[in-house]
């Protein structure tokens, strides 16, 4: 009877010293881990950052101006790039139907506006007029210089002997 | 009522025999109890400030990397070669209606082409978009022009033109017989307000952008317009002008 007593008191005298140790276990862990938390959060070095920032920014408003000149010279650049880029230039693609323009033959008219284009030839040779004929219809065929080429007429002129074609295109 | 009081007294008593019986573990037990609040109360939101910090600090190392680069740009960025390439490009695309460049610029084109140029009729508008054929967001000065020549000599004059400052564009072209008539827009643009961002990065110009500005110093009047002197006696046109409230003739700074 006495033995069982005891048998018991020391499983509950081990009970209470697992339980004490649990208890000093996790106040340690604890501590650790708050102290740890401490130290990284403090150490963080974000006010040595903003105090570089300031002076760095101090150092940029030294050359206030020639930011301000570069920020105006870029907004220049992408303005005139843009332009260049879109603007309407008719020159390389007029070259080319004047280059196919035969050398007895003239230009009377041409007219651009935005995308249209209108041209009257003349020739006294119809032969001369028909090689233009195909070279036009060859480049609207083709769609790079010239789509949707309407031949609005040919005439000629009995006074002075010459074929007048009219061509209109819409220019690419 | 006595038996109400009786029960209680046994509750009581059962209370002090479990608390006498249990009383050696009631400090470890707050301990553990204490210890576990501390954790999720506080070492949990420290660990968590730690993470937001470091996501700042990040935020802000790369704000003054920026600011870094920013300075070291400006201070090896050559003053001489930003003023001369701003002067020219500020010829190219003047920030108010430039007749005087406009003007120059005819008159340069004409006696290098040697298409003599007749009549012109300039057609202004404001700010907006009004010339159309044109970009919307850039204003222009519409001007016409009669030249004297072929059709091939209007092409020449035109693509003379385009190597030209002040920037342009040709919207329409008439020609026939000895005579032709184009349409001119010359472009413009204000200056934009100046909001200086430090944490925006400066860019180096892009390699378009460099030809660009290589190409447009090389124009015809864009380094000394000065050196161009308008010829009044070329031209005997008019001009129909509506004010624009908002024109930006004055300078930047």
């Amino acid at each position: 009877m006495v033995s069982t007593k005891v048998a018991g008191l020391e499983k509950e005298l081990e009970r209470l010293k697992i339980f004490r140790i649990a208890a000093v276990t996790c106040l340690a862990i604890v501590l650790l881990l708050s102290v740890l938390a401490f130290i990284l959060n403090v150490t963080l070095p974000i006010s040595t950052v903003k105090k570089e920032q300031q002076a760095a920014i101090s150092g940029i408003s030294l050359f206030n101006t020639k930011l301000t000149q570069y920020t105006l010279l870029t907004d220049r650049v992408k303005n005139i790039t843009d332009i260049i880029a879109k603007r309407a230039d008719y020159g390389s693609q007029l070259n080319q139907i004047f280059g196919k323009i035969p050398a007895d033959s003239s230009i009377d008219t041409l007219n651009i506006e935005p995308g249209k284009i209108s041209i009257i030839i003349s020739s006294a040779s119809l032969l001369s007029i028909n090689n233009f004929i195909d070279a036009i219809v060859d480049f609207g065929n083709e769609g790079k210089i010239l789509k949707n080429v309407i031949i609005q007429g040919l005439t000629l002129d009995s006074e002075s002997g010459k074929y007048s074609l009219n061509i209109q295109a819409d220019i690419l | 009522m006595d038996n109400k009081n009786t029960k209680v007294n046994l509750d009581f008593a059962n209370f002090l025999i479990l608390y006498r019986h249990y009383k050696d573990y009631i400090l470890p037990l707050v301990v553990i109890i204490g210890s576990i609040l501390i954790f999720f109360l506080v070492v949990i939101p420290q660990f968590q400030q730690y993470l937001g910090s470091q996501e700042e600090l990040k935020v802000e190392t790369d704000k003054l990397q920026v600011l870094k680069n920013n300075y070291n740009f400006l201070v090896n960025l050559n003053s001489v070669k930003i003023s001369s390439d701003f002067s020219a490009l500020s010829y190219a695309l003047p920030a108010g209606k430039d007749f005087a460049g406009i003007m120059n610029a005819i008159s340069s084109v004409s006696a290098k082409t040697g298409i003599p140029v007749g009549d012109f009729n300039f057609s202004l508008g404001n700010l907006s978009n009004e010339n159309t054929g044109g970009f919307s967001a850039v204003p222009s000065v519409k001007i016409e022009v009669n030249l004297v020549g072929s059709s091939q000599d209007v092409m020449k004059f035109i693509a003379e033109l385009y190597k030209t400052a002040p920037v342009s564009e040709v919207t329409s072209i008439k020609t026939g017989g000895n005579m032709g008539t184009i349409d001119i827009l010359f472009y413009y643009r204000p200056f934009p307000p100046q909001v200086i961002d430090n944490s925006v990065p400066i860019l180096d110009l892009s390699a378009q952008e460099t030809t660009v500005v290589r190409n447009v110093s090389l124009w015809n009047n864009a380094v000394d317009q000065s050196l161009m002197p308008v010829i009044p006696s070329i031209f005997s046109g008019s001009v129909n002008a509506t004010p624009s409230s908002s024109e930006g003739g004055s300078g930047p700074f």
